[in-house]
């Protein structure tokens, strides 16, 4: 049996190598016959849009939740995987359109510039290809920079929806312009299952699925409860929710169906057990979350998932550390209230014991188990604890390599930590993160 | 680790990738047009359409009649050296050789996959059974 660790690198590993079929198809099927060896040049930028073709495909897979993508990579490194395969395809679209156009250009005897309007000639799919490149140009730039000056999430969220627009836009000329589609042969049928599988997924885990589930579960707000700090706790309940298959540690998408909210969806970790209810607790950040103390009781939610790997299914050692950060602690404090087994100890970090939400109950849990729990309350300091107290898991915990490591917390201070953890002989398969981010 | 993680996609690429090529055809390209003295037959006329162009460049058909029949079709000219035209017109161009052998006219379907190729080159065909008396 593989390691979950395995799996994850044998899929990844896979959707690299449906690219290299690509690649494979196109010369198999005679791609590379040339007259001059100029043609080969020709020949790399078709194959640049082959590959760009898949990375997108397999970018809309990694994001359709699909449960074998949650399931072995993880919402996180899902994410992470999507991002990167992302700024591949872009590059390889690049290529692909400059050599194209070059091409092109030196086969009709015209200049790079006229060939762009006479590619517009050929159809109105060509004219659909360049407005897409135009559409993934923007989203990417717009994405790069939103990162970068830490824009707000519903700004990075609207201008992803064009991708949306740009992909639909794109796929006309790659089945009516591009030859490698032509041939009813193998290459054909291997496009075609590409593009049915990867967004019947999509459709079906991303539409489908919150619809089936909105009629089935019929999930509505029941409580809404502001804590001190501005946190907020919201709980939720529906019909036979036992059935949901939720585990403490995951988190879902939540899309509450009440003006001025239903537009976006947002990740929260269940902050308790899931049972006959579900519950939420949010700190304000974006406008979303800023905004949810004002939900009013009896909102219809869509939702999707549960999604996160981020259980007690993933636990290797005998005992166990759970090390939150601010809002951080929702996920742990659910999975606090699972039966513990080894000893626990809990490291709580926040900015005072005001800002730490739900504390009270964590004491509680901690205390129904006989676990430790660390408090470093106070500025930030040089790694994850505070300034004036600063701490390693390596001497605050007992036998630490014996451990597992759940940390939840902002990404920085979560690698803090990680670096932390490694450093005090925690083994890397042992460490395990919630980095829901923005997909 | 993560080095042989990467080691074994870019491996599996390179395998995956080198199967294409074994399964390739000959990389010496074929050409799409024939040496038209070589099809001319003993006793048998040959009748050249005029060229025809289009975005996909200039096609030209030229048909071979021995005693009233069609005996043979070539292309004069197709296309262009653009790899992607070779390819088009390698496949399209026998297909219509045997399509207009077989129906004896030029009216005969186009080739699917050869958007350009079929319209142009069945024009060039027409005037070339013009030009023979055979319509």
């Amino acid at each position: 049996m593989l390691t979950r660790e395995r799996r994850a690198d044998a899929l990844v590993a896979a959707l690299w190598w449906v690219g290299a079929a690509a690649i494979a198809f196109f010369v198999a099927g005679g791609g590379l016959t040339t007259t001059s060896p100029v043609d080969y040049i020709n020949s790399l930028g078709r194959i640049a849009g082959l590959v760009a073709a898949v990375l997108v495909m397999n970018q809309v897979l990694l994001i359709s939740r699909v449960p074998f993508v949650e399931r072995t990579l993880g919402h996180d490194r899902a994410a992470a995987t999507h991002t990167f395969m992302g700024k591949v395809a872009f590059i390889a679209m690049l290529v692909h359109a400059s050599l194209i156009l070059i091409m092109s250009a030196h086969y009709d005897g015209r200049s790079v510039l006229a060939e762009i309007p006479a590619m517009w000639d050929i159809g109105w799919f060509m004219v659909a290809a360049q407005a897409a490149l135009g559409f993934f140009t923007l989203v990417v730039v717009t994405s790069l920079l939103i990162v970068r000056r830490r824009w707000k999430y519903e700004n990075w969220h609207t201008v992803h929806l064009f991708v949306y627009l740009a992909i639909m836009l794109v796929i006309p000329h790659q089945f009516i312009e591009g030859s490698t589609f032509r041939s009813k042969g193998a290459a054909w049928w291997f496009w075609l299952l590409l593009y049915v599988f990867t967004i019947g997924c999509w459709l079906a885990f991303r539409v489908v699925r919150p619809l089936l589930h909105a009629q089935r579960f019929h999930l509505v707000v029941s409580s809404v409860t502001p804590h001190a700090v501005g946190s907020v706790s919201i709980v939720m309940t529906g019909r036979d929710l036992s059935s949901l298959g939720a585990r403490s540690g995951q988190f879902m998408l939540w899309r509450f169906l009440a003006a001025g909210y239903w537009r976006e969806a947002h990740p929260f970790s269940l902050s308790r057990t899931p049972g006959d209810t579900l519950r939420i607790t949010v700190k304000p950040s974006g406008d979303g979350s800023g905004a949810l103390a004002h939900l009013p009781v009896g909102t219809r939610v869509l939702f999707e998932g549960p999604l996160g790997v981020f259980t007690s299914a993933v636990r290797s050692r005998p005992g166990v550390v759970y090390i939150s950060a601010g809002i951080g602690i929702t996920p742990l404090r659910a999975l606090l209230e699972e039966p513990q087994r080894g000893p626990v100890d809990i490291v709580l970090r926040a900015q005072s014991a005001d800002a730490a939400p739900l504390r009270d109950e964590v004491h509680e849990l901690a205390a129904r188990h006989g676990a430790t729990v660390h408090e470093f309350f106070g500025a930030r300091g040089q790694g994850w604890s505070t300034a004036a107290e600063p701490a390693s898991l390596g001497t605050l915990i007992d036998n630490l390599p014996q451990r597992d490591v759940y940390i939840c917390g902002p990404v920085n201070w979560a690698d803090a930590v990680e670096a932390d953890a490694l450093a005090g002989g925690v083994a890397p398969e042992a460490i395990h993160r919630e980095r829901f981010g923005w997909s | 680790m993560r080095g042989a993680h990467a080691a074994v996609i870019v491996g599996g690429c390179a395998v995956i990738v080198g199967a294409g090529f074994a399964a390739a055809p000959p990389l010496a390209g074929g050409t799409a047009t024939a040496d038209p003295t070589a099809s001319a037959a003993q006793g048998s006329q040959t009748f050249d359409g005029p060229p025809i162009s289009n975005l996909r460049g200039t096609y030209q058909a030229q048909i071979t009649v021995t005693d009233g029949a069609v005996t043979d079709v070539v292309a004069l000219q197709a296309g262009t050296t653009a790899p992607e035209s070779v390819q088009v017109n390698t496949m399209a161009i026998p297909e219509f050789k045997k399509r207009v052998l077989e129906a004896q006219t030029w009216d005969v379907d186009a080739v699917s996959g050869a958007s350009y190729t079929s319209p142009a080159f069945l024009e060039s065909l027409e005037g070339a059974f013009e030009e023979a008396g055979l319509k």
